[in-house]
């Protein structure tokens, strides 16, 4: 292909640009490499109701410096993106300074040593649904362990009773997964819209407004959820974020809201349901199609060292995130001119595979070094949940190859992926 | 060798803790920090303070004279 041919490539890739389609993830890295060759900040057609309030363009960032700069640079690029469902969530939706105040509240809650805690639970937890996954000779390794595991922890982290787990899941494959090739978000997005009396498309599709509507009606029963449980915390305070979050002062000076609380609550039930099931489905899928790769994980993961630098290249190589701002005023970025409410788009699945940052960026490399990857975001709103992301993959991991080092795709279910915030909503295995 | 962390970089990633859990340590809210008396970096820690300096997403961690030897 000659250089215009590319670029005429780049530029209808980017016009017809829908992370969330079938058709894209199957050229999901080619299609990002052809981008940062030749559109590195490329405009996509505008999805967001962002275009009422006057900015009309969305941009797609896929270099690695130009989205480090971006997502550190808070001023000139705003968290709150789009329209909530409700309120912004906090704090990922909020800029500094406010979120540097939530962020104080929260870290403490979530750094290596609190969650080093939890690590003996987490082991004697992902040995039962190993156990009793492996003990069939084909499974959904995501309905038996990707979903299930990193749910019940963050259900008992949180506050969350165990028991809603599931109920939990489905609110937030509706919310999530409505339309990104998740098929039981898609279903239960279409029974939801039918329980409300609203059109549903004969293939169970959803007209945006219909969608839309669908979700705030999720985002209603969640906050009256999250309310009943503020409630009974306040009668009576457990070992739980929900408790912490109660006790919590803004600034060493003021309690939370009411609305604070809903709207924090709300964002650590999208923020903890999704991701680490998603990086777990994903290499776990990785490894079915390549037993090679499998064996080198197996054979380095008794080193503790080697382990932790392999499952930073897993994050890296199976990134998940698009990472969403907000343009604040018209600036020039790097030969760009972008306009206020313009909204950016940084693929993580684009950044780190950035030949300029990473040698051989297709190739998993398990002792990469450097290795500074944004696979946990970057800048100030770095995922949260780092430290708990880092050791559910280690421990999970670690623990489903010691029990089952060998396994393959299932001979006659196929996986189902999903796209947007990427993952896994099916694996069917079978043991080799 | 001498090592630091900029307070103004450090997101609280946690790899350099990871990485040299005997120079770095983090603070209460999990950002990094050098433990001062480990500044000057003993040579038997070199290598894994360079690595944490090579994982740091946020490129927070700058070595000081970190020429071989010197």
């Amino acid at each position: 292909m000659d250089d215009r041919q590319r670029r005429n490539r780049a530029v209808s890739a980017a016009r017809d640009f829908d992370a969330s389609t079938g058709e894209f993830l199957e050229h999901e890295f080619d299609t990002y490499a052809l981008l940062r060759e030749q559109l590195p900040i490329a405009r996509i057609p505008s999805r967001t109701s962002l275009a009422a309030e006057g900015g009309d363009g969305a941009w797609l960032v896929t270099r690695y410096d130009d989205a480090s700069g971006l997502l550190s640079n808070t001023a000139g690029f705003s968290s709150q993106t789009s329209n909530y469902p409700v309120r912004p969530w906090i704090p990922q939706a909020i800029d500094p300074p406010d979120h540097t105040s939530y962020r104080r509240i929260m870290n403490k809650w979530f750094t290596a040593d609190a969650m080093s805690g939890l690590e003996p639970h987490l082991r004697s937890f992902a040995e039962e649904l190993l156990d009793e996954m492996i003990a069939e000779d084909a499974f959904d390794f995501v309905a038996d362990f990707a979903d299930p595991f990193p749910t019940v922890i963050f259900c008992e982290l949180v506050g969350f009773p165990v028991e809603d787990h599931r109920q939990l899941m489905e609110w937030k494959n509706i919310l999530m997964h409505a339309a990104d090739g998740h098929s039981r978000g898609r279903e239960l997005a279409a029974a939801r819209a039918r329980e409300l009396g609203l059109e549903v498309g004969d293939d169970g599709s959803l007209a945006a407004d219909v969608q839309a509507q669908v979700s705030g009606s999720v985002a209603l029963a969640l906050y009256e959820y999250f309310g009943k449980l503020l409630e009974e915390r306040r009668g009576q305070r457990r070992d739980d974020l929900i408790s912490h979050l109660i006790d919590a002062r803004y600034d060493d000076e003021r309690p939370l809201t009411q609305e604070e609380l809903l709207d924090t609550l709300f964002l650590f039930f999208m923020a903890g349901l999704d991701t680490v099931a998603s990086v777990l489905g994903l290499v776990v899928k990785g490894f079915a199609e390549d037993p090679a790769k499998r064996r080198e994980f197996i054979e380095l993961m008794d080193d503790p060292q080697r382990l932790t630098l392999a499952i930073e290249e897993l994050v890296r190589y199976h990134s998940i995130v698009l990472l969403p701002r907000r343009v604040t005023e018209d600036l020039d970025f790097e030969d760009v001119c972008l306009r206020a409410n313009d909204q950016v788009v940084c693929p993580t699945q684009a950044c780190n595979r950035d030949p300029e940052q990473f040698e051989n960026p297709d190739e998993l490399r398990y002792d990469r070094v450097p290795n500074r990857h944004m696979g946990f975001g970057h800048g100030p709103h770095r995922c949260l949940g780092i430290h708990l992301a880092r050791r559910e993959l280690r421990i999970g991991l670690e623990l489903l190859h010691r029990k089952l080092p060998d396994y393959r795709l299932h001979a006659s279910r196929e996986p189902e992926v999903f796209g947007g915030m990427k993952g896994v909503s099916v694996l069917w295995l079978e043991k080799a | 060798m001498r090592v630091k962390i900029d307070p103004e970089k450090c997101q609280g990633h946690g790899m350099c803790t990871l990485m040299c859990p005997e120079v770095f340590e983090p603070d209460d809210e999990g950002y990094g920090h050098v433990v001062p008396a480990l500044e000057t970096v003993p040579a038997e820690l070199e290598e894994s303070v360079r690595l944490a300096e090579a994982q740091c997403p946020e490129q927070a961690i700058h070595i000081i004279d970190g020429g071989d030897g010197a």
